[in-house]
């Protein structure tokens, strides 16, 4: 795969160009909350924020969404059947996000066609981080600030222009065809090397985690859950926050004879999560429901996906109210095996 | 691609109330477009979808060796459950299903079976039981015994039946009320101490154990005291579902989602599982 380079002037013309044929999603800010919305002509995306606070899962699985509308005929789904959606200014976390929350939405036995009608021919343009922050951890599981997992072009900011590498054939042929591209001298490329070196360095050595779901699954009842979810106020930022959840509430909604289906973004931190009808709850106490989160991510999906349900964004980290930080509780968890 | 979530349309055939207490009701439903009958096995449970109210999960309790209904025993309990006690003849609802896994009947073929039940668990095990006793199954398995207990003689589900079965001899049935009532000439106990006096020999025998938490809680140790290895017991679970697919992530117990990889366990299975069920 070649890499290509655009002058940064002239981005807003590729962008116009990829609306032609494509809903083109990038990071905006609305009213103080950093999120990806659809652009408007002409508007330009926030190339400012390094990571949005809500994650781009929402455009492929939105926070609330129509699945049925009913009225005494019977039910009609509604599915997304509007352009492709392409991402732009995705990170490397987020887009790794993607294929993992899709291992769950499309199983081996059951396919879901929410996600899927959103999904299908689209497009991820992920941008690398130059300058990973402080809360930013993803090298923690395998990705980096210019990995290319989940995307199928990867942009790096060079200062002047952009690099696009495609990651696919698909990808570079859209790129010939939109055009204004150049191919990338090999003075750009060892830029984005050096640009990538120091990205990478600038997080530092990641923990080994490889006994982190062995540990978990011998510490069910460790007085550790009791004293880390002491302080969680079971507000449930994270799991909204967080790229890789993807629980949800299904409810029906009615206006005199008509209404909706509609399905909601749920999370495992509210007692309603499992409480049933009978007023029997399995997980009555914060500390249980912390636990799954953390089992969930840590020992679960290990088991099921053979991966860790976390891809280091560090959204949790940075809106926690409490600053309960994941990764505190990652270290201890991998230190326990040295003891 | 076939959407998941789409309810197909099924009707009323029939309403019962189930016990005195009227909590229960059974509806036996049909197919409101026979292209839309599915195969199904004893132990797997559907989503009843009532446009404006909701969805909930609930065992089918009749057999696929009945045709012509699918049979729901339902505990009025929540907001959906309170819809379906309203529902009357002919009205139409939705179903999703068939979902989840069922009763292992292929490892226990040629063995002896035992289903130890009580309340109104005994729903997918009757499903269970009628599935055996079909003619064009009986032959596959050994002796059939069934322990079913209520509270009281009123709480007792598909009562006319289970007297129905206890005077056949291809199945040997022991019913239980917990505390004496006048009237009552059968046993008096709880299930698990009935299990114990009854004492079914654990030699080739399998277990479907459903029923209360408490209930399983004390009949397990006595299963284990007769002589039954875990991977003999087995028990379907339950839990508040949304999707019934896997994906909406609320029926976890540790790794397994019972909607998916259950509601049929073995106690060897959960065992491995720290999560209480």
């Amino acid at each position: 795969m070649s890499v290509y380079r655009i002058k940064k002037d002239d981005l807003s013309l590729f962008l116009e160009k990829l609306r032609e044929d494509f809903a083109v999603y990038a990071p905006v800010e609305s009213d103080g909350i950093t999120s990806f919305a659809e652009l408007e002509p002409g508007q330009e995306p926030a190339f400012g924020i390094l990571k949005t606070q809500k994650p781009p899962k929402e455009v492929f699985y939105p926070q609330n969404e129509i699945m049925f509308r009913f009225n005494e005929e019977g039910m009609t789904p509604e599915l997304y059947d509007g352009k492709p959606i392409a991402l732009f200014g995705v990170r490397p976390c987020d887009a790794k996000g993607f294929n993992i929350i899709e291992r769950v939405f499309i199983d081996p036995k059951y396919e879901d066609p929410y996600w899927s009608a959103r999904r299908k021919g689209s497009l991820v343009f992920a941008l690398a981080c130059n300058e990973p922050l402080l809360s930013c951890f993803c090298n923690w599981f395998g990705g980096g600030p210019f990995d290319k997992t989940g995307s199928d072009v990867l942009v790096i900011d060079t200062g002047e222009d952009y690099l696009f590498e495609p990651t696919n054939e698909g990808a570079e042929k859209l790129l010939s065809n939109i055009g204004g591209f150049e191919k990338a001298e090999k003075a750009d490329i060892e830029k984005a090397g050096k640009l990538r070196k120091k990205a990478e360095s600038s997080m530092g050595e990641p923990p080994k985690l490889d006994s982190v779901k062995e540990t978990l699954d011998n510490s069910w009842n460790s007085p550790l859950w009791d004293r880390i979810s002491a302080k969680c106020l079971g507000c449930a930022v994270c799991t909204f926050s967080c790229p890789t959840c993807y629980c949800f509430d299904i409810q029906d909604e009615t206006r005199r004879d008509k209404g909706t289906r509609v399905r909601l973004w749920d999370t495992c931190q509210f007692p309603l999560f499992t409480k049933e009808g009978s007023g029997h709850n399995p997980r009555k106490s914060q500390t249980s429901r912390l636990r799954q989160r953390f089992m969930h991510k840590f020992s679960y999906m290990v088991e099921t996906l053979n991966e860790f349900g976390c891809v280091g964004c560090g959204r949790c980290v940075t809106l926690c109210p409490v600053n309960l930080d994941v990764r505190d509780f990652l270290e201890k968890i991998a230190a326990e095996k040295d003891k | 691609m076939e959407n998941i979530y789409m309810p197909l349309p099924i009707r009323v055939k029939n309403v019962r109330v189930e016990s005195d207490d009227k909590m229960l009701r059974t509806f036996d439903f049909e197919f409101v477009n026979e292209k839309d009958a599915f195969d199904y096995l004893p132990g797997q449970f559907c989503q009843l979808s009532i446009p404006g109210v909701g969805e909930a999960p609930f065992g089918i309790a009749s057999s696929p060796t009945e045709e012509g209904f699918l049979r729901f025993t339902v505990n009025r309990v929540g907001v959906v459950t309170t819809a379906l006690h309203h529902l009357q003849e002919g009205d139409i609802i939705g179903i999703r299903g068939p979902l989840g896994n069922y009763y292992p009947k292929e490892e226990f073929k040629g063995k002896n079976v035992v289903i130890v039940s009580g309340g109104f668990a005994l729903t997918t095990l009757r499903s269970l039981t009628v599935y055996l006793r079909d003619p064009a199954n009986r032959g596959d398995y050994g002796d059939i015994t069934l322990i079913y207990g209520a509270r009281r003689p009123g709480l007792m589900i598909y009562r006319d039946e289970l007297e129905k079965w206890e005077k056949e001899n291809d199945i040997e049935v022991h019913l239980t009320i917990d505390s004496e009532v006048e009237g009552w000439d059968k046993l008096v106990g709880f299930v698990p101490t009935v299990t114990k006096e009854i004492s079914p020999s654990p030699k080739d025998a399998w277990v479907m154990l459903c029923g209360p938490p408490i209930m399983i809680k004390y009949t397990l140790p006595v299963l284990a005291e007769i002589g039954f290895p875990k991977e003999r017991i087995y028990t379907s679970l339950e839990r508040r579902m949304k999707c019934g697919i896997g994906k909406c992530g609320r029926c976890n117990i540790g790794s397994k989602y019972i909607c998916l990889d259950g509601p049929v366990f073995s106690f060897a299975e959960l065992e491995k599982i720290p999560e209480e069920i």
